[in-house]
């Protein structure tokens, strides 16, 4: 509410609105506060055909102004505005409350992959060790002219198994891997955590059930799988071992009963 | 800080910066009060902002001491440029011009004359010329702006716009709702609800005297008074005048009369029904 003084302010000497007046009436208009006006100026706009005509001009004019009204300084807020706080409001909460449900189920299904992949993880902790080197130095020189993949098999032999992930990719861009390169290099792979790489590089050696590395390569797959979090391949190629009965026999039954 | 603050801020601070900050608000105002309507070419339009300007930045100290705070400065500072643009436009209504009258039968042939001839003139069509046809959405867009400036007209009868409104349509043939009755008289009668019930004036009705006679019957039970009639009519009249002339605005952009007044009413409230 304007207090008389205040009221007079938007009156000029001639008794018309003044400048400030008109100006209020404008955002009276723009702010659907007409009912807000004071008395006195609402009267007058009413029965002056001059000021009506200054008030209409203006509005005409500057209400297509595409810009939001900002808090006015008697108005305070538009009916509009308030409604759209409201619902801002709202639409904030119900932000909040989707947020606050999307991160439950994150860290529900964070917990339960924490759970499963510690589950998984230390079970291939357990299980997995990496092949010992059976080849001979001697024989490894005498059978590949590949320098890195020597290099690789001593950093293998060291547990250097980083370093040797690295001599088998390099030995492969040499030539073509043998079964042996393909074990190791698997093998190098599992120990530094790269299930992926290990499930492709043991892919070859289960064609073929002549190669030397054949049913390691089976028991090591399996481990892969259990490292890749992939139970259920995992748990097929346990079976798998079982059924045929290789000498992973006991311990593919064993972790096939702990995953289950 | 509210968007109004800072431009007060701006005001007492930097007022150059402030009237940089208009500039968008003076390019619309000139636009449409002086441009638009055709009483300057489009060329014309940065001289007329950059008089505006100036004139702005010599009455900034003043509107820093006669801004009370109690409108939005932005649109204080509109009604400073929009009287700038009047005085503008008036400044240029009238030019002096010098020219040799061959029809002046009181001047000597070859003799110059100085008179004063208005420059903004509206053409006159002579009988059987026809406007020519807009295109259907540029009228469109035409009536948007002339519907939200009717709308604006009314609003400014805070006390009398329900009663206005009313016997417009009521007079203009315009089917009205009990909603618009209730509006200007809330404890409104049976037999005026029957009356302004959503229908078309009656064909009883139809005439201007029997019009008159029911909003005279209504007014005087709602507002317990006695007019008569002529009172109602000529009251009615002014008020449709009053509504021309604001439509038709100052300096004059619109050429309404009784005529195309009644079409535009009803054009006006077809819109509203169909916008619900």
């Amino acid at each position: 509410m304007l207090n008389t003084s205040q009221t007079e302010k938007l009156f000029n000497v001639d008794g018309h609105l003044s400048e400030e007046g008109i100006a209020i009436w404008v955002d009276a208009l723009q702010y659907q506060k007409t009912g807000a006006l004071p008395e006195k100026v609402k009267e007058h706009v009413e029965n002056c055909a001059l000021c009506k005509s200054a008030v209409v001009e203006l509005y005409s004019v500057i209400g297509q102004e595409d810009r939001p009204l900002s808090e006015h300084p008697y108005f305070g807020g538009t009916d509009h505005q308030t409604r759209r706080a409201i619902k801002h409001d709202i639409k904030l909460w119900i932000k909040i409350a989707a947020s606050l449900l999307i991160l439950v189920s994150i860290a529900v299904a964070l917990l339960f992959q924490f759970w499963h992949t510690n589950n998984s993880g230390e079970l291939f902790a357990e299980y997995f060790s990496p092949y010992p080197n059976i080849v001979l130095k001697r024989n490894l020189v005498q059978e590949h002219q590949n320098k890195s993949f020597v290099t690789a098999m001593d950093h293998y032999n060291k547990g250097e198994f980083r370093s040797a992930t690295q001599y088998f990719e390099k030995s492969g861009q040499v030539e073509v891997l043998s079964d042996t390169a393909l074990f190791y290099y698997g093998n190098a792979s599992l120990a530094t955590g790269n299930a992926k790489q290990a499930i492709v590089l043991f892919g070859p050696l289960l064609t073929d059930s002549g190669s030397r590395f054949f049913r390691q390569a089976e028991w090591y797959y399996a481990l892969a799988y259990l490292s890749a979090d992939k139970p259920e391949q995992c748990l097929q190629q346990l079976k798998k071992l079982i059924d045929e009965d290789t000498h992973h026999k006991t311990e593919a039954l064993e972790l096939l009963r702990k995953i289950e | 800080m509210s968007a109004n603050d800072y431009e007060v801020r701006l005001l007492h601070e930097n007022p150059g910066e402030l009237i940089l900050l208009y500039q968008e608000l003076i390019k619309i105002i000139v636009q449409k009060q002086l441009i638009n309507p055709g009483f300057f070419k489009s060329q014309n339009r940065d001289d007329i902002i950059q008089t505006i300007n100036e004139h702005l930045l010599k009455k900034m100290p003043h509107i820093a001491k006669y801004y009370n705070g109690l409108s939005l400065l932005r649109t204080y500072v509109s009604v400073i440029i929009r009287n700038k643009c009047r005085e503008y436009y008036r400044s240029q209504l009238k030019q002096e011009t010098t020219y040799m009258s061959d029809q002046d039968v009181l001047l000597a042939p070859g003799i110059k004359r100085k008179v004063f001839i208005r420059k903004f003139q509206t053409t006159v069509l002579h009988e059987g010329l026809q406007y020519t046809s807009a295109q259907e959405t540029e009228k469109h867009i035409v009536f948007e702006y002339e519907f939200r400036r009717f709308d604006a007209i009314l609003r400014t009868f805070t006390k009398q716009k329900a009663k206005i409104e009313l016997c417009i349509r009521y007079f203009f043939h315009i089917p009205c709702r009990t909603s618009d009755l209730k509006a200007y008289w809330p404890g409104a009668e049976k037999k005026y609800l029957k009356i302004f019930s959503g229908k078309k004036s009656s064909e009883a009705e139809s005439t201007k005297t029997e019009k008159y006679k029911v909003l005279t019957g209504l007014i005087n039970r709602c507002e317990n008074k006695t007019n008569t009639n002529d009172a109602i009519r000529k009251w009615l009249a002014d008020k449709i005048t009053e509504l021309i002339d604001l439509l038709n605005g100052d300096p004059q952009q619109n050429y309404f009369d009784n005529e195309t007044f009644q079409y535009f009413v009803e054009a006006y409230y077809n819109r509203k029904e169909n916008i619900g």
